[in-house]
C-alpha cells in the first residue's frame, strides 16, 4: 500500500494547480480515465482512511468536492468519496487543522492521510473587530456605557477622576484652589447621588467620598461601566441618577509587571506599579502601588492664595485571588490609602488687619479597607450560585480650614450575599439577595458635632425576562426585562422601598429601545459632600429636619429620595463599510427628600436643610460616533440638563455652578504606532450664586452669570515596542482661566467675605505632561 | 421630527438584513467551565453572530451565517474544543487538555455555572 502526503492547502496550492493543469492539458481525457481505471478497483470512488498526527481518527472532517459535494469521515476515520462528474480536486477539512487538497488524477488509492494541527487552538482564536474602546450596549437590558483601558488612556492622566475627562456621559469640575476637590456631575446632578461601586461593592464611600476617584490610580484600572437612570439594585438602591461601577485589573489576567511613570508641568509627578503573579496551582497575587505628588508655587492671578493644594499620596493593593477547578473561587483585598493636601495663604500681606496668620488648608486622609469575595458553585443544578461579599474599612479625616478643624473617623462593616439561579429555563433568571452594614461616624467641624451611627439591613429581588423571535425565517427582534424590589431597613431614616423597571426592546440586531424607572436613596453626610463650601466665612446651620432631631446623631436630617424615569435609544449603524453609534438619552430624576445646600439666605450662613416643594433634574443628550476615515474616530456629542429646587426662602430655582448646555467633539487617529486624540469641551452659561449681599468693600471680579467657554485637550502617544509606550500632551491648550476665583482673598479672616467655591473654569493654564507605560 | 425619520429609515434598513440560520446542537458539556469554553471557541468564529450553551440538556444553541459557515465546521470546532458535537467526537488531544471537572462525565467533581 501507497502512503500519501498530499498538498496542504494555503500557499503550496498555488504551484501544485499549475502543475496538474500541465499534466492534464498533456493527457487525452480518454488516456485519463483508462489510466484511473488501472490504478483504481473502483473507479466510481475514492477511499481513505483519515486520522491525526497522533493516529486517532479525525471522524467528523469533511470531505468534498469543489463544487460542494461529498462526505464525512466515520467513526473508524475512513471515508468514500463517490466521483461526481467534471471534479479533480477534492479537499478535507476539519476546523483547527490545515487543509488538506488533492487532486484525482495523481492519487494512488486506498489513501493515507495525516492531518496537522494548525498553530494557533481554537480557544485562543482572536476576534479582530476594532475597539474604539468606548461603545454603549445594545445587548444590556440597563443604559451602560463602558469605558475600556483603552479608552482611559486616551485621557491625559492619571486617577479614576480625571479619566472622565474624554467621557460624553459623566461630567468633571474643575477643582477649587482651596481643597481641589475635582467632583464629578452624571445628568446633571452631582455625583453624590450615582453609586459608585469598585468590582461591584461600595467604594470608598462616607467620609472618603469627596477624594474617593482621586485615590483610585487610573492605571489600575481595566474598565469602567457608567450604568443611566434606574439600574442594578445588587448593590444598593444609592444610585439615584445612575452608577459607576470600576474594575480593577485582575491578578488572574493581568501584566506580570507594569510600570507607569509621569511628569507635567504644574509640579505633578507619578509613578504606579503593578505585579502579579501565579502563587500556586489555583491562587493569583497582585500588588498594585502609587505613589504621586503635586508641588508647586503657582498663583497666576497674584492673590497670594495656591491654584490648588500641594498634595502628596500613597495607595497600596494587594490582592490574593483563588480560581478552582473545584466548586468555589474566592478574592481577598487590602487597601491602604494615605493623601495629604496642603493649600491656601502663601504670605500675608500687612496692610493693618489684625490677623498676620496665613489663612491655611489643611486636608489629611487615612484609609485602611479589607474586603472579600467568595463564590460557591457546589449546587446539583449548575445554573445555581452563590456569592458572599464582605468587607470592613477604617477611614480617618483630619482637616484644617482657616481656624476651623473638621475631624472624623469612619468604621465601616458590610456585607452582602447574592443567590442566583434561573427558572424553567435560561430566559428566566432569579437573583435574590440580602445586605447588611453598619457605619460610626464620629465628625466634627469646628467644634459642632455631626456624628452618628447607621445600619442598614436589606434584600433584594430580581427577575430578568428574555424573549427572542424564533421563528424560521423571520428577522431578529427581542425583548427583555427587569424587574426588582429592594427593601431597606435605615435605623434613622425608617423603612425604604426601591422598586425598579428596565425595559428594553430591540427591533433589529443593531438597535434598543429601553425604558427604565426606579426610586433611590441615600444617606447623606452633610460635611463631605459639601466639603469645598466649607472653607468659607459662612457658618454651617442645620435647618430643622422633619421630625424630631435625634440628639444621638446629630449629624443626620434624614434620608434624600428620588425617582428617575428614562428612556434611552441606541442604534449602531454600518455607514461606509465603518461603525458609527447613535445614542439618545432623555432622564428625569424628581426629589421627594433632598438635602439642600443654601448659601443664599444671607452671607454669613451655609444653611443645611431638608426640601420642602419640587426639585428635579432633566436631562436629554445625543452623541453619535463615527469612524469617519479608517482609523480616525470622531465622537459628537451635545447635553441639555435642567436643574431646579426648591429653596426655602427663594423658591424654586436654577442650581447653581450647573451648565444648562454642555458639548463634546474628540477626534482620534489610532494608528498602530502613533495614537493621537483630541477633545473639545464647551460649557454654556451656568448661574453663580446671588452675589447681591456681599459688601461693596469685597472685591468681586465675577459676573453672576458665567460666561460659556471652551477647552481643548490633546495627547499623543508613540507605541515604542510592544513593550513601551510614551505619551506627552496638553491639556487646556488654549490657556482659559478663572482668576480670582476667591472672593475675598484679600482678608480671610478679617473681611466681611471669604468664599472660593465659585469655581467654573480652571485655575491654571495650559499644562503639559509627558509620561511612559512599560509592561513586561 | 427630522432626527425621527432618520431613525425610523434606519430601523427598516437594518431589518432588510437576511435572518441568520439557527441550529442546536448536542454536546457533552458538564459545568461553566465546559459552557465558557464552549461558547468562546464557537463566539471566536466568523459568521456565528450567537452561541449559548444549556447545561442542562447540553445543547448548544447557535445562530449563524449560512453564507459563511455551515453547520459541519461548527460541530467541528465544538470537538476540536474538546467535546462531542452530535456525531462527531471530541478532538482526544483538546479533550486531554481539558481540565479534569470538564471530563469527567460523571460530572461529580464540578458544576460550575457561568
Amino acid at each position: 500500500m501507497h502512503s500519501f502526503r498530499g498538498f496542504s492547502s494555503r500557499s503550496r496550492t498555488a504551484s501544485a494547480t499549475q502543475a496538474s493543469r500541465m499534466a492534464r492539458r498533456a493527457m487525452p481525457p480518454a488516456i485519463f480515465f483508462f489510466f484511473l481505471f488501472f490504478n483504481s478497483p473502483l473507479a466510481a470512488q475514492i477511499s481513505g482512511t483519515v486520522t491525526d498526527t497522533e493516529g486517532w481518527a479525525m471522524t467528523g472532517a469533511t470531505v468534498s468536492w469543489l463544487n460542494g459535494t461529498g462526505t464525512t469521515i466515520d467513526a473508524d476515520g475512513k471515508f468514500t468519496l463517490p466521483v461526481a462528474e467534471g471534479q479533480s480536486r477534492f479537499r478535507i477539512a476539519f476546523l483547527g487543522y490545515v487543509t488538506r487538497e488533492f487532486f484525482v488524477d495523481t492519487l494512488q488509492p486506498p489513501l493515507r492521510i495525516e492531518m496537522q494541527e494548525e498553530q494557533v487552538s481554537l480557544v485562543q482564536v482572536e476576534v479582530v473587530a476594532r475597539d474604539n474602546g468606548h461603545a454603549a450596549s445594545v445587548l444590556k437590558t440597563h443604559n451602560v456605557e463602558s469605558i475600556s483601558s483603552k479608552e482611559l488612556r486616551k485621557a491625559p492622566c492619571c486617577s479614576l477622576a480625571e479619566s472622565f475627562e474624554n467621557s460624553p456621559v459623566v461630567d468633571l469640575t474643575y477643582g477649587d484652589p482651596l481643597t481641589g476637590r475635582r467632583e464629578i456631575q452624571m445628568l446633571g446632578l452631582r455625583g453624590n447621588y450615582s453609586q459608585l461601586t469598585l468590582e461591584k461593592r461600595p467604594m470608598l464611600d462616607g467620609l472618603a467620598s469627596p477624594f474617593a476617584l482621586d485615590l483610585i490610580p487610573g492605571p489600575w484600572v481595566q474598565g469602567i461601566q457608567i450604568s443611566k437612570g434606574a439600574g442594578s439594585l445588587e448593590s444598593g438602591a444609592q444610585g439615584m441618577t445612575g452608577a459607576i461601577n470600576t474594575e480593577l485589573i485582575k491578578p488572574t489576567d493581568g501584566p506580570g509587571l507594569f510600570l507607569n511613570g509621569f511628569g507635567g508641568s504644574q509640579g505633578r509627578g507619578e509613578l504606579n506599579v503593578l505585579a502579579n503573579q501565579q502563587l500556586g496551582k489555583s491562587l493569583w497575587g497582585g500588588l498594585s502601588l502609587h505613589g504621586s505628588f503635586t508641588e508647586n508655587q503657582h498663583d497666576h492671578d497674584f492673590d497670594r492664595f495656591k491654584d490648588m493644594p500641594d498634595r502628596r499620596t500613597g495607595v497600596g493593593l494587594f490582592r490574593l485571588f483563588r480560581t478552582g477547578t473545584d466548586n468555589w473561587e474566592g478574592q481577598w483585598n487590602l487597601l491602604v490609602a494615605k493623601d495629604r493636601r496642603s493649600g491656601g495663604q502663601q504670605d500675608v500681606h500687612d496692610h493693618g488687619q489684625p490677623t498676620l496668620i496665613p489663612y491655611l488648608i489643611d486636608q489629611d486622609n487615612e484609609r485602611l479597607e479589607v474586603w472579600g469575595k467568595t463564590g460557591y458553585f457546589g449546587f446539583n443544578k449548575p445554573h445555581q450560585s452563590i456569592g458572599f461579599i464582605y468587607s470592613g474599612s477604617f477611614h480617618r479625616l483630619n482637616n484644617r480650614y482657616g481656624r476651623k478643624l473638621h475631624l472624623g473617623e469612619q468604621r465601616s462593616g458590610y456585607f452582602s450575599t447574592m443567590y442566583h439561579t434561573r427558572i424553567v429555563n435560561d430566559d428566566h433568571q432569579l437573583s435574590l439577595g440580602g445586605t447588611a452594614r453598619v457605619d460610626q461616624f464620629d465628625e466634627s467641624l469646628a467644634g459642632q458635632d455631626f456624628s452618628r451611627n447607621e445600619s442598614t439591613v436589606g434584600a433584594y429581588g430580581e427577575y430578568s425576562y428574555y424573549w427572542e423571535e424564533s421563528r424560521e425565517g423571520a428577522s431578529f427582534r427581542s425583548l427583555s426585562a427587569i424587574l426588582s424590589l429592594r427593601a431597606d431597613h435605615h435605623n434613622l431614616g425608617g423603612w425604604q422601598w426601591s422598586p425598579r423597571v428596565n425595559l428594553k426592546y430591540s427591533p433589529g440586531e443593531q438597535s434598543a429601545i429601553r425604558f427604565s424607572a426606579g426610586r433611590g436613596w441615600r444617606s447623606p453626610n452633610l460635611l463631605v459632600d459639601n466639603l469645598n463650601w466649607l472653607p468659607s466665612s459662612r457658618e454651617v446651620v442645620i435647618g430643622a429636619p422633619e421630625g424630631p432631631m435625634d440628639p444621638d446623631n446629630p449629624g443626620f436630617i434624614g434620608l434624600e429620595t428620588s425617582w428617575n424615569f428614562g428612556l434611552n435609544f441606541t442604534q449602531n449603524l454600518i455607514v461606509g463599510g465603518r461603525e458609527m453609534q447613535l445614542v439618545l438619552d432623555l432622564y428625569r430624576t424628581s426629589f421627594q427628600n433632598q438635602v439642600i445646600l443654601d448659601a443664599e439666605q444671607d452671607i454669613t450662613t451655609l444653611r443645611l436643610y431638608q426640601l420642602e416643594g419640587p426639585s428635579r433634574a432633566n436631562g436629554l443628550m445625543a452623541s453619535l460616533n463615527y469612524e469617519v476615515l479608517p482609523l480616525i474616530d470622531v465622537k459628537l456629542a451635545y447635553k441639555f440638563n435642567d436643574v431646579q429646587q426648591t429653596y426655602a426662602t427663594n423658591g424654586l430655582r436654577e442650581v447653581p455652578l450647573t451648565p444648562r448646555h454642555r458639548a463634546l467633539a474628540t477626534i482620534g487617529y489610532d494608528g498602530p504606532r502613533i495614537k493621537l486624540h483630541a477633545t473639545y469641551h464647551w460649557h454654556g452659561e451656568q448661574r453663580l450664586i446671588d452675589f447681591d449681599d456681599i459688601p461693596e468693600s469685597v472685591f468681586l471680579p465675577h459676573p453672576q452669570r458665567a460666561p460659556a467657554f471652551g477647552l481643548i485637550n490633546t495627547q499623543l502617544t508613540y507605541v515604542m515596542n510592544s513593550h513601551t509606550e510614551i505619551y506627552g500632551g496638553v491639556e487646556n491648550l488654549t490657556n482659559r482661566r478663572q482668576s480670582n476665583a476667591i472672593i475675598g482673598a484679600w482678608e480671610p479672616f478679617d473681611g466681611p467675605y471669604f468664599d472660593a467655591s465659585q469655581v467654573y473654569q480652571p485655575l491654571f493654564g495650559s499644562i503639559f505632561f509627558v509620561g511612559f507605560r512599560h509592561t513586561l | 421630527m427630522r432626527i425621527l425619520i432618520a431613525l425610523l429609515a434606519v430601523f427598516t434598513f437594518t431589518a432588510m438584513v437576511a435572518p441568520p440560520k439557527k441550529a442546536t446542537i448536542q454536546t457533552n458539556a458538564i459545568c461553566g467551565m465546559c459552557k465558557k469554553n464552549i461558547e468562546t471557541a464557537l463566539n471566536g468564529l466568523d459568521g456565528i453572530e450567537k452561541a449559548e450553551l444549556d447545561l442542562v440538556t447540553k445543547k448548544v444553541k447557535v445562530k449563524y451565517d449560512a453564507k459563511v459557515i455551515d453547520l459541519t465546521t461548527i460541530r467541528q470546532a465544538i470537538a476540536a474544543t474538546g467535546y462531542d458535537a452530535d456525531d462527531i467526537p471530541a478532538r482526544p488531544k483538546a479533550r486531554a487538555a481539558l481540565a479534569a471537572c470538564c471530563r469527567d462525565e460523571s460530572g461529580d467533581s464540578c458544576k460550575k455555572p457561568e
